[in-house]
């Protein structure tokens, strides 16, 4: 079972970009950055390409480790925003534009945040369909073995079906695309397809919720 | 005040306007093209990063002030090419091979600007050979290395080794950086420095060449 999830759709939250450079309301340049994130939304709308796809699959001998045995059934998913927006962040930074580019590259981030939650739901319909629970999400590096990455991305078609590609480093190209792994159980009744935060390393991360 | 503290003041600031026209006005009044870039745009950019490492200032107050140095450089450098005025080092930077990271690469670039390098950034997903084959033909002194995967951090070996092996390694001082490398990491390959964040980057790549 194969799904391609094209009906995404992002709206940017002005004050969580910000915050999420670090840029707050007492913070001396607030209205200067909220003003140019206005000004760059329009465009950063035109160059973001949300599109993603799931995939029924595997765990294979490469991706498995202790917790993670060969032969757990998964869905894989892919989830990218193209490579229009990143490279508009890094044209920015050349320039000189430094504000600029740290924004695009922050309002990428948010739309990738939302796309992700998006194909949650397209997981949680297509693990239902099968009757079947989610019984943990995982990603690389942190839960996983990056190799995964390779794993999903071949048994999800990504390339043909997304237009994402992976380097030797199993890193998935565009930038802004990532990868989640559901690892399902049919004696599983839940449905556990948010991001757990006490597990990512990610601590600077504005939307961890962990401590 | 001078025009020359101005331009430092309205830099920290983030003004690139003013910062551009101070610029214009400070050579108009025949003040010197190095005395307007060290002791206005550079000296300001050093106070900034003084206050950002002090949590004084946070990421996108450094991003307006680098920005209006930009903007004072694009009037002052053609002057800065007729006075023969020398960058204080050059650095190449990149991001390893196989890694499309380049937020972080992108901001030590900023910093090494701010800090008087002349900066050659060439990009992303980069070979060995390439960050070595650039140094080579700009004379560098910094090779800068940029990894956000530990699938990528081997990269940095490589370069190194491969350094090494040309009998290149003593020419080059080797900073590296990114979420995965540490200081432990940076001995074990042989890296001259590691830094956690791009103000620190610019100032410990700063002290090295004057150092050397």
């Amino acid at each position: 079972m194969k799904r391609k999830i094209t009906d995404l759709s992002v709206r940017f939250s002005e004050n969580f970009i910000l915050n999420m450079i670090d840029c707050t309301p007492d913070s001396p340049i607030y209205e200067t950055a909220m003003q140019e994130l206005k000004e760059l939304e329009d465009r950063a709308y035109s160059l973001i390409r949300p599109r993603a796809v799931a995939a029924w699959g595997e765990i294979d001998r490469e991706a498995s480790s202790d917790g993670i045995p060969e032969g757990t059934k998964a869905l894989f998913t892919i989830a990218t925003l193209g490579k229009e927006i990143s490279e508009w962040s890094s044209c920015l930074f050349r320039e000189g534009d430094y504000l600029g580019g740290m924004l695009v590259n922050a309002m990428a981030d948010e739309a990738l945040f939302q796309v992700d939650t998006a194909v949650q739901q397209a997981v949680i319909e297509m693990s239902r369909s099968m009757n079947m629970g989610v019984k943990q999400r995982v990603e690389a590096p942190n839960d996983i073995e990056m190799v995964s990455q390779r794993l999903a991305w071949e048994v999800t078609e990504a390339k043909e079906e997304i237009g994402v590609g992976i380097r030797s480093s199993y890193m998935l190209d565009p930038l802004k695309t990532n990868c989640v792994i559901y690892l399902l159980d049919r004696f599983c009744s839940e449905y556990r397809t948010a991001h757990n935060c006490k597990n990512c390393k990610a601590v600077h991360c504005k939307r961890r919720m962990a401590e | 005040m001078s025009i020359i503290e101005e331009i430092s003041e309205l830099l920290q600031n983030g003004k690139a306007k003013k910062v551009k026209e101070l610029v214009r006005q400070a050579l108009e009044e025949g003040y010197d093209p190095k005395v307007i870039l060290n002791e206005g745009l550079l000296s300001g950019m050093m106070i900034v990063g003084g206050k950002f490492k002090n949590n004084e200032v946070f990421v996108p107050e450094v991003l307006v002030s680098a920005r209006a140095m930009n903007a004072g450089l694009t009037i002052l450098e053609p002057k800065l090419v007729e006075v023969s005025n020398e960058p204080i080092g050059k650095a190449v930077i990149g991001t390893v091979k196989g890694d499309l990271h380049d937020i972080g690469k992108n901001l030590v670039v900023m910093m090494l600007k701010g800090a008087g390098f002349e900066t050659y950034d060439i990009g992303v997903d980069v070979e060995a050979d390439t960050f070595i084959a650039k140094a080579e033909e700009v004379g560098a002194d910094i090779i800068c290395m940029s990894a956000l995967l530990a699938t990528t951090m081997a990269g940095m070996q490589e370069c190194i080794n491969k350094l090494q092996e040309s009998n290149l390694r003593d020419k080059y001082i080797v900073m590296i950086g990114g979420a995965p490398v540490n200081e432990n990491f940076a001995k074990q390959i042989g890296a001259d420095y590691y830094t956690p964040d791009a103000v620190t980057a610019a100032e410990v790549a700063k002290s090295a060449v004057q150092g050397r």
